[in-house]
């Protein structure tokens, strides 16, 4: 019988292995959650770039336009929970700014918005103004409808001899999570 | 499917092994140990193996994480945390392999010169993927913890085979002591991927202010995705159409597609009565990919600053700057993505094998034993040795030494144990037995039997089998 023993080794432990004390379905409980960040807008802009604004007599400003194509789709749809805008504005004009972020869908429906205002230069020396923007998990779905937006800064003053120079520069946290797998 | 590729990229780490044979090697009561060694010694005049079960070859492994690490049940941990666990502990020199050889004929026969021809068909995949540590941290936790990190696109390196051998080897016994044997091998490859020459960076820093908050700086990239055979399998026509997949793949199996050379070859020396040295070359040649080829390649450098606005004056309805498309554009020139259709050529993955054995041990039968042949012969019934195994892999050899015991309990059955370290695990014990039963020869081998109460904490498993006909 011993003669046997090494086939019946082998033949058990063909039967009797096994996997346990595992479970497959935690798959299901896998979620992933990058933090990424990246630049998002920047600009700079002189006293020649405003024009008189038509609805706001008084004031000076500028408007323009970009896709951001990546915002609905659906990977970011399923998956950005949060975000966060950070912006950071250099100023020398010696008058108050305000900026507006409107994010438009594709059928020009604006679903969300961002203001803040702009810190003024007393003196011409360049000013930093730094503003945050958190988009909540609620208000993320309005975000994430929107392929464009439109970037108006306004300028307190009609007068077009100011001298000064606005620099802005931006970027965007996203909070992914990545549970369908 | 992502969550298939996640399920099956975990379990070959136990469906896998590599591609070292120990338990076969030296084994020349099975005519397949002809195919490790072929210079082997060889106690049999005619062997048939038996169209398609003469050998079954799986192998597959998992060099840094188990199964169990990852879907272990435990009340303390979420599978969250031992991913993150895993993929913070592997280094980018782990890695993950596949083999699987079947052998569809295998015959010889020994000539009136006493030369032992011997020939064949078998299938083979093989894959290595070698654990791209930075990207999977990237991909993981975001670039927002590392500012200034480069993430490395050098650890990109996979490569696979698909491919049918023939192959026709000769052996013969020189001298009393000398054996020495070759065999030439024709590859006709099924399929082939391969992506192990990726370079570059990519990392976000700081910028210095003048233009925009960072710098995601793509610095050097050049990754590159080389295939054959793989372009017609996924055409929509054939993909449509699964007849057409399976011919396509059939035809090149059989000297229709891309082909190539090797030689394997070996000794077996017989030192003294009790002492024997032998040695193995395996796979020294090359598949020469020149039909159905398509690589794609990445290259270039660009750092992504934002989306620069520029505020134009404009009249009403006039349209402003495309920049979005502008920036793709720009990325697109910057870092362009090429199909290529230029031909390439793949080394296999040279194997070494050295054995040295010392036998010992009393004789079967009324004649002195030959273990070599179940009871005819000069060597005692039981060797312990030493076997040395390495394969050279994209990024560097892999090595395996092996302490064997091996025994004949009867003249139909005799056993052999091993004991492997190899760049999986430090406690491999395997276990083979070979019975002839008149003519009908069989064999059977496990690897890493101390995993099988619980597969899933193997990091490597191997299992060889096969029958044949012997006389």
């Amino acid at each position: 019988m011993l003669k046997y023993f090494w086939f019946f080794l082998l033949l058990s432990l063909c039967f009797l292995s096994c996997v346990k004390d595992t479970d497959f379905n935690q798959l299901d409980d896998v979620v992933i959650n990058p933090v990424v960040e990246v630049n998002f807008i920047h600009f700079t802009l002189q006293i020649d770039d405003f024009q008189d604004n038509p609805f706001f007599e008084g004031s000076l400003t500028v408007v323009d336009t970009t896709e951001i194509r990546f915002l609905n789709d659906d990977f970011a749809v399923d998956n950005i929970k949060e975000a966060e805008f950070f912006f950071r504005v250099t100023n020398s004009f010696p008058v108050g700014l305000d900026a507006n972020f409107t994010f438009l869908s594709e059928d020009n429906v604006p679903y969300y918005e961002i203001n803040f205002p702009i810190q003024m230069s007393e003196d011409g020396s360049e000013i930093i103004t730094e503003f945050i923007q958190t988009i909540n998990q609620t208000d993320v779905g309005l975000l994430t409808q929107n392929e464009k937006v439109i970037v108006t800064i306004n300028l307190q003053t009609n007068n077009q001899n100011l001298e000064g120079i606005l620099n802005l520069q931006s970027k965007t946290i996203y909070y992914l999570e990545i549970s369908d797998l | 499917m992502i969550r298939f590729l996640v399920i099956s990229f975990f379990l070959t780490g136990v469906l896998g092994f590599s591609q070292n044979k120990q338990l076969l090697y030296g084994m020349t009561e099975v005519p397949q140990s002809l195919l490790v060694n072929p210079g082997g010694i060889v106690p049999y005049d005619k062997h048939y193996g038996i169209p398609f079960f003469s050998h079954l070859h799986l192998n597959g492994g998992s060099s840094g994480v188990t199964v169990y690490d990852i879907f272990q049940t435990s009340a303390t941990t979420d599978i969250n945390a031992r991913i993150t666990s895993a993929i913070f502990s592997m280094k980018n020199t782990d890695f993950f392999t596949v083999t699987q050889q079947l052998e569809i004929i295998n015959f010889g026969w020994r000539n009136q010169s006493d030369y032992y021809f011997s020939a064949g068909i078998y299938q083979e995949f093989d894959m290595i993927t070698y654990f791209p540590r930075d990207l999977a941290i990237l991909g993981w936790e975001g670039n927002r913890d590392y500012i200034d990190y480069e993430f490395d696109l050098s650890e990109l390196n996979s490569s696979g085979d698909f491919l049918t051998v023939f192959h026709f080897g000769a052996n013969k016994k020189l001298t009393d002591k000398l054996t020495v044997g070759a065999r030439f091998k024709l590859y006709s490859s099924v399929f082939n991927f391969r992506s192990t020459t990726n370079q570059g960076t990519f990392v976000t820093r700081l910028s210095d202010g003048t233009v925009n908050i960072y710098d995601h700086l793509l610095q050097n990239a050049d990754v590159q995705v080389q295939t054959s055979g793989i372009a017609p399998l996924i055409d929509n026509d054939n993909v449509n159409a699964p007849g057409n997949v399976v011919n396509h793949a059939l035809g090149r199996a059989f000297l229709g597609g891309n082909l190539g050379v090797g030689l394997d070859v070996g000794a077996t020396y017989e030192i003294n009565k009790n002492w024997l040295a032998s040695a193995s070359i395996l796979d020294f040649g090359a598949v020469f990919h020149t039909k159905d080829v398509e690589n794609y390649r990445a290259h270039g450098s660009y750092n992504l600053t934002g989306i620069n606005l520029i505020f134009p004056p404009l009249q009403d309805g006039e349209q402003t700057f495309p920049y979005y498309q502008n920036l793709e554009d720009e990325i697109k020139e910057s870092v362009p993505v090429d199909t290529l259709y230029n031909s390439y050529t793949v080394m296999r993955p040279l194997k070494l094998n050295a054995g040295l054995q010392y036998h010992f041990g009393r004789s079967f039968g009324s004649q002195d034993c030959d273990c070599y042949s179940m009871g005819k012969g000069d060597f005692g019934s039981q060797s312990i040795g030493v076997q040395l195994y390495s394969i050279f892999r994209p990024k560097a050899p892999q090595y395996a030494a092996t302490l064997f015991y091996y025994r004949r309990f009867a003249e139909f059955l005799a056993g052999k144990i091993t004991y492997t370290a190899d760049n999986y695990s430090f406690d491999n014990i395997g276990l083979m037995a070979v019975g002839d039963f008149g003519k009908f020869n069989v064999y059977m081998g496990f690897d890493n039997i101390l995993r099988y109460g619980n597969l899933a904490k193997a990091n490597s498993l191997s299992l060889q089998l096969g029958f044949n006909l012997k006389y």
